[in-house]
């Protein structure tokens, strides 16, 4: 890294705001959450950077969740997603107004434009965290992420270079109270987009069909693991998921054997679930599915070992064979329900 | 002997384990399904270049030890999966008619073999041969430029798949002389074959072993191999390398049965403790673990003759004295620790003993090697 | 078509160690090609066979990083590059971008870069669009499929809930996921051959890098400590009974937790 940054001359705390069509992403609003609260830390303003076409109505949104200001930068050619384009942009503003840090939800575009942004910025960016927290004797970003798959966590800061960077991964952070009084300023950044500078073509754009909402957002989720993977388990799941209007997740093994498809992998190397209720049936416990669901309200977990690390995440622990607890679990719920 | 295995061998071995772990058990699914080998099974084999071993490049080989086949062979064996005796056999055939046969006899039938276009086969076999040349009743009648083929083998492999056999007959050209055996490379869609069903094996699952049937079949004379009246030799020569390669397979399943066990016996919890620190059973651990790598050196050793082109006829029968009896009983020993459930075929320890007595009786007998073995003591100075 | 792969050497362990200063402890550690960089020699090859051209693979690492080199030449990679020097050591994925990037700016005239989308230790996925900035490529994220025609590369996207078809002339960077195909099983053949060939060590200096961009030095992203997790764990009231009395009590607590 040649040049370091001249550190105070850089203030304030900025959020990239995503949006797919005019829809702000979740994680967007989780991010406010928390860097509404690193901004009042450092005693700084938070301000939110949203890109797109025709995405006014949103930068309003971006106020009532804590934004004090929104850069917006509109233009027809920013209606998809592109790497350089957004690069470019953020980049030239973040010159001019040096924020000290700069988060960014780890979804797929976050991912994606991050660390272009963060290489062009002559600036680290620490991915993925799950805790972000200020050290306000050095007042520096504290950012924690798991490594190894989850069997480390890692703290790292960027002490000598601005902004300091880091993403975020879905679902670990609370969204904020939305305060439709608060009021903010909406800066308006001027957009000028040569053709020559378009280098990647869009061709081709599709939602993909999702059934209802995310594993990550699922109030209730009932999770499926190697030990309930058998066709009869596997249907008794299904039924209880039906009973309770759940979303089914499961761990890692279950994705591969293809009982359930990876966007529903719970787990490092999947989603964090936050619902009020999780029912884990024939998962273990391992550490690699256990860190996706520490945020989990209360837990009921079904295991045929008694012993299964999963017990000690549980609130309830019933040791038996999800295939015979389950039949009697459904019938008694329809009980209640009738 | 240095065994010390280089990283060539290392990662023969790799590839070897990355398509046991990805591909055969689709492969093996198919065949518990069908009975049968998959259609495309040789394609696949040829997609990793795993055909024509020790054969020369010119010929679509890949001119390289066999020492590296019997690496790979261990691999498969592992599985516990049938799959790799069509790998074997277009290896140890191609091989063979690289070794007898005139350049225009290994131009036209090798490349195919090593392609994976042609299904390979080995015949001598029939329903009362056992070992002896002479008790051959698959008979070639000389015809002009041709032979007819008239007869029927029994228990061949590969049999009713498209592709080259050599198929050793009686040569009644050579009527009344001491060695009256030709080896014949026949087209196994020729007219006037044809095939019996499957038979049911004891192990072995999914393998396609059955009757062949020839009614003057017509044979090209550039079709031998070898000269007249060397079938028989073409034969014992072929079969040292098939039990060396059958021996590397066994050690395979003999080492997984072995994993097996030893998993088993840590999960298996016998007053509050894994039964495997029972004395009885790391004791059994330990002897299973010696048997099975004595028997890996005797194949490792056999191989190097092999491939250093001594002779290696007494080294491969030594190989099936030796090994046979001692994997089968490494087999048993794991399915016994496994108790009521070794027998189930819930656990794979079942499967690996019933493909381990397979090494007894098939590709020549325990017996018949140990005369081999015995008759070369007595004879030696 | 010349194609450079970027591969990453990581250790296949789940327990891993680190030193006082907080870096990975890699002696004695079995190590393997991260798992979805495999798919990206894959990609690579399928694209030579299709149109010509040739392969060739750069590995940054310490030294035991050639068995990784050897094995994507095995796969069938026409030539491999390693690039060892202490300088590199430590480098964040800045730092790993930037050493990166000159390597390929030192092979020259490309007409792809392809990579994983992330290695299995770290998870970043941060390399492959930094090395794209180094290098002023576009950038084609999250491949699930992969097409050209000689002269540009089009690519399925997976961009979290969108599937999108997106292009770019050459030369462009390319990053994959592990859908994108089914990598091939090390041939026979290109096992014997792989041994044979040199695969060149390149240092800091043979690939013009400035020092100060390189290894933990040039790293603006700075560890400061490794923990393991801690998950808070609630006591766990176990339920007894048939099956139809657990059940009911299961009902009643959420019953009573208004869960149904």
């Amino acid at each position: 890294m040649a040049t370091k940054a001249n550190i105070e001359e850089h203030k304030n705390v900025w959020v990239f705001a995503e949006q797919n069509n005019g829809k702000l992403a979740k994680v967007s609003l989780e991010m406010l959450g928390e860097g509404r609260k690193l901004a009042d830390k450092l005693g700084v303003e938070l301000a939110a950077f949203l890109i797109g076409d025709n995405v006014k109505t949103s930068a309003e949104t971006l106020i009532a969740y804590g934004a004090d200001k929104v850069f917006l930068a509109e233009d027809p050619e920013l209606k998809e997603y592109r790497t350089e384009l957004y690069t470019d942009i953020i980049c030239k503003k973040a010159l001019e107004e040096k924020p000290e840090i700069l988060i960014i939800g780890a979804s797929a575009i976050g991912r994606d434009l991050t660390p272009r942004v963060s290489f062009r910025l002559n600036t680290g960016c620490t991915a993925d965290c799950t805790e972000l927290d200020i050290d306000e004797e050095k007042r520096l970003l504290v950012s924690t992420r798991p490594a190894f798959g989850g069997n480390v966590m890692a703290t790292i800061i960027c002490p000598e270079h601005r902004p300091q960077m880091s993403t975020v991964r879905p679902g670990v952070m609370a969204v904020p109270e939305a305060d439709a009084s608060r009021t903010g300023e909406i800066i308006t950044v001027p957009v000028e987009i040569k053709p020559e500078e378009i280098k990647v073509r869009v061709i081709e754009s599709n939602e993909k069909e999702h059934e209802g909402e995310k594993i990550e957002d699922a109030e209730k989720v009932v999770g499926i693991g190697i030990g309930a993977s058998d066709p009869e388990s596997v249907e008794y799941v299904k039924e209880l998921a039906k009973v309770l209007g759940a979303k089914i997740g499961g761990s890692r093994p279950c994705v591969e054997k293809h009982i359930i498809p990876h966007e529903v992998q719970v787990g490092q190397t999947g989603k964090n679930i936050r619902p009020e209720l999780y029912i884990p049936c024939g998962i273990s416990g391992t550490v690699q599915h256990t860190t996706g669901i520490t945020n989990a309200k209360y837990t009921i977990a079904i295991n045929k070992d008694p012993n299964a690390e999963i017990f000690k995440f549980a609130n309830l622990g019933i040791a038996g064979d999800a295939k015979v607890i389950l039949p009697a679990i459904i019938k008694e719920i329809k009980k209640y329900k009738a | 002997m240095d065994f010390t295995l280089s990283p060539i061998n290392k990662m023969v071995i790799k590839a070897g384990k990355d398509f046991c772990e990805r591909i055969v058990p689709e492969i093996d699914a198919y065949m518990a399904e069908h009975g049968d080998y998959p259609p495309d099974l040789l394609e696949k084999y040829a997609k990793a270049r795993m055909l024509g071993f020790d054969v020369p490049k010119e010929y679509g080989g890949l001119a390289t030890t066999n020492f590296n086949l019997i690496l790979l062979i261990e691999e498969f064996g592992k599985t516990g999966s049938t799959c790799f005796l069509p790998l074997l056999m277009n290896n140890s055939v191609a091989e063979t008619i690289c070794h007898w046969g005139s350049e225009e006899v290994k131009k036209k039938f090798v490349p195919p073999l090593c392609d994976g276009s042609a299904w390979a086969t080995m015949a001598f076999t029939e329903p009362d041969t056992g070992s002896d040349p002479k008790m051959l009743t698959t008979t070639a009648t000389p015809d002009g430029d041709d032979f007819i083929i008239n007869g029927c083998k029994r228990f061949i492999s590969m049999a009713n798949k498209p592709g080259y056999g050599v198929f050793i007959c009686k040569d009644l050209s050579l009527a009344g002389q001491p060695h009256d055996s030709t080896a014949f490379i026949i087209d196994k869609k020729s007219p006037g074959i044809s095939c019996s069903g499957h038979y049911e094996l004891t192990g072995l699952d999914g393998a396609d072993t059955c009757d062949i049937y020839f009614n003057n079949v017509r044979v090209p004379k550039e079709n031998i191999l070898g000269k007249q009246g060397q079938g028989f030799n073409v034969l014992l020569r072929w079969i040292s390398g098939e039990r060396i390669q059958q021996a590397a397979g066994m050690v395979g399943v003999g080492h997984q049965a072995y994993l097996e066990a030893k998993k088993y016996s840590m999960q298996r919890i016998v007053n509050g403790m894994p039964m495997g620190y029972m004395q009885g059973f790391y004791w059994m651990l330990g002897e299973m673990k010696v048997k099975i790598d004595a028997c890996r050196l005797m194949v490792y050793n056999a191989v190097c003759k092999q491939d250093a082109g001594k002779n290696f006829d007494t080294a491969s029968a030594e190989v099936k004295v030796f090994t046979t009896p001692l994997i089968q009983e490494v087999t048993r020993m794991a399915v016994q620790f496994h108790g009521s459930y070794g027998y189930s075929k819930e656990y794979l320890v079942e499967k690996l003993f019933r493909i381990a007595m397979h090494q007894g009786v098939v590709a020549s007998s325990l017996e018949i090697n140990k005369t081999i073995v015995g008759m070369t003591a007595l004879m030696s100075k | 078509m010349k194609i450079i792969v970027t591969i990453k050497q990581v250790p296949n362990v789940t327990k891993v160690k680190w030193d006082a200063d907080g870096s990975l402890i890699r002696a004695g550690l079995p190590t393997i090609i991260n798992p979805v960089d495999k798919h990206a020699i894959e990609a690579a090859l399928e694209l030579k066979e299709k149109h010509g051209g040739e392969v060739i693979v750069i590995s940054m690492g310490p030294g035991q990083v050639e068995s990784a080199l050897r094995e994507a030449l095995c796969m069938g990679a026409d030539q491999a590059i390693q690039l060892t020097d202490r300088k590199f050591a430590g480098a964040d994925t800045w730092a790993t971008s930037y050493a990166l990037g000159c390597a390929i700016k030192k092979i020259g005239d490309y007409d792809l870069v392809i990579s994983g989308v992330e290695a299995m230790d770290g998870n970043t996925a941060q390399v492959g669009p930094q090395m794209a900035e180094f290098l002023g490529l576009p950038l084609l994220s999250y491949a699930l499929g992969i097409e050209s025609d000689g002269k540009k590369v089009q690519i399925q996207q997976k961009l979290g809930d969108f599937e999108r078809k997106i292009e770019a002339d050459f030369p462009a960077l390319v990053t994959v996921e592990k859908e994108i195909n089914e990598y091939r099983v090390t041939p026979m053949d290109k096992i014997l051959e792989a041994f044979e060939k040199e695969i060149p060590v390149w240092e800091a200096d043979d690939v013009d890098a400035e020092l100060v961009h390189l290894g933990l030095k040039g790293s603006p992203t700075k560890l400061r400590k490794v923990f393991s997790p801690k998950i808070e764990k609630g006591k766990v009231q176990m339920l007894e009974g048939t099956p139809e009395e657990i059940a009911r009590q299961v009902a009643d607590k959420l019953n009573e937790k208004f869960l149904i």
